[in-house]
């Protein structure tokens, strides 16, 4: 005979116990209070995380980056169908088979997702040319109160005509971060060039600092920089973030433009709602 | 000569994709949240995804179609975590499971119905609930993503972290415990709770 013990409480919750133990499972929780507490609470966590939990949904970059591999005829990972064993079949080309095996792992190896390795991307931005730099620097100024807003206003229509009427040379994005509200904007200069900055405000205070420039100045590498395999990462479409204890800095590319975004706000939201652009 | 070899393996490859996008891509965003919840960032939720995708789409051949696709893209996202991630990120994760105990009983209620049992006296803001997972240690963590979370059976959870039933059902149970706990200080110390006897 089975000893129901109170871990059976969580299986009760999930409907996974066995039809012969059903019943004595029920009449444990029926009759013990331990065992009726302890279902209460196996209960109520339960239904909190289904009424509480949102569930994130793949960033369509994301999406479209595996099924446009999963597409593509000249994928270097593509592979017969046969089992491998019959590729040595034929004596003649079994050097000349392990050969590409080996060319083929080393090809993988080399193009093994960087999950870990992007996260010094970081570590190797300096110099006060430096977007990302420049970004932190920007937001550690701006909530110190030392960095101010030239335009204040959440109308998007007039922090664009204040970027024209500025000479912003390239089109600017002003997107919707969710529970943000925008407040305002201000221009800097570097060499005569004048990029675009924004800030937006939550409701607790929390603000969220968007830094814009054209990837052309980042290619020119003169003006505003960043390390090469940093602007190769992004112009695949990659965003990057980098989250610590007081902030969240991110980096991606919308449209023509790379944008730096720190902000002292919910560091899920800003990476759901950037990364999946 | 040539022409017919090549239409063959034209074939063959066009085949592969129609299957891996009818029986792989529909649950991608299945694997991108529990990803996400695993890595902790979406970024690394996002790399995690196409490496998993990559490798299934490679060993398309090796389907073990007894076990289902899902299980089998969760198996690949399992090992492909704990081979490139994990050991680069591992932390302690070790829990001293007796204090959590002492900590419970000392907190649980005296009877079924106290209103800490009762789920509309909690008021938890977007994303907490979240965060409250995301301390749980592993492998307490791992049982409730893909069971609360993701609802998957028994019988496949105990597959994926390779362990018997028992340990799962034994692990889900004093998960919930744990967020129970963790819980409870987080309403006591926001005053997220309603008690309905302080009110008036």
């Amino acid at each position: 005979m089975t000893e129901i013990k109170k871990d059976y409480t969580a299986a009760f919750v999930d409907e996974e116990i066995k039809d012969d133990l059903i019943k004595e499972v029920k009449q444990k929780i029926e009759t013990e209070n331990d065992f009726a507490i302890d279902y209460k609470v196996q209960l109520l966590v339960k239904n909190l995380i289904k009424e509480n939990v949102i569930k994130y949904e793949t960033p369509n970059k994301v999406r479209k980056k595996i099924l446009k591999r999963t597409n593509s005829g000249l994928d270097v990972y593509k592979k017969s169908n046969k089992p491998r064993s019959y590729i040595f079949e034929k004596p003649a080309f079994a050097f000349a088979t392990a050969l590409v095996i080996v060319f083929a792992i080393a090809l993988i190896l080399m193009n093994r997702v960087g999950f870990v390795e992007e996260k010094d991307f970081d570590m190797e931005q300096t110099g006060e040319n430096n977007l990302f730099v420049q970004a932190q620097n920007n937001f550690n100024m701006i909530i110190q109160g030392k960095l101010d807003l030239q335009i204040k206003t959440s109308d998007t229509k007039e922090v664009l005509k204040f970027f024209q009427d500025k000479v912003i040379n390239y089109s600017t994005i002003i997107p919707d971060i969710p529970q943000m509200i925008l407040s305002g904007a201000f221009i800097s200069e570097e060499n005569g060039e004048r990029f675009a900055h924004l800030v937006y405000a939550g409701k607790n205070n929390e603000l969220a600092y968007l830094y814009q420039v054209d990837e052309s100045y980042l290619y020119d590498s003169q003006i505003i920089t960043l390390t090469n395999d940093f602007i190769k990462y992004l112009d695949e479409m990659n965003c990057y973030s980098k989250v610590t204890e007081n902030h969240v800095t991110l980096l991606t590319k919308i449209e023509s433009n790379i944008c730096a975004i720190v902000s002292n706000g919910n560091s899920d939201t800003i990476e759901n709602y950037f990364c999946s652009q | 000569m040539l022409a017919f070899p090549l239409s063959v393996i034209t074939s063959e490859e066009r085949k592969l994709n129609e299957e891996f996008q009818l029986k792989a891509i529909p649950h991608l965003d299945e694997l991108y949240d529990f990803a996400y919840r695993v890595t902790g960032s979406s970024s690394n939720a996002g790399a995690l995804l196409i490496e998993t995708f990559r490798r299934a789409y490679w060993f398309w051949a090796k389907l073990d179609e007894r076990i289902g696709c899902k299980a089998w893209l969760f198996r690949i996202m399992r090992n492909t975590y704990t081979s490139i991630y994990w050991k680069k990120t591992k932390k302690s994760g070790e829990v001293n499971y007796e204090d959590i105990l002492k900590l419970y009983e000392s907190l649980k209620p005296s009877s079924t119905g106290d209103y800490i049992l009762k789920i509309e006296n909690y008021n938890l803001p977007e994303n907490e609930l979240t965060k409250i997972i995301s301390t749980l240690p592993y492998d307490f963590r791992i049982v409730i993503i893909l069971k609360d979370i993701l609802g998957h059976s028994y019988d496949d959870i105990a597959d994926f972290v390779d362990v018997p039933i028992g340990t799962v059902r034994s692990r889900l149970y004093r998960a919930r415990k744990m967020l129970f706990v963790r819980l409870k200080k987080y309403a006591a110390d926001n005053d997220n709770l309603n008690n309905p006897e302080t009110k008036i």
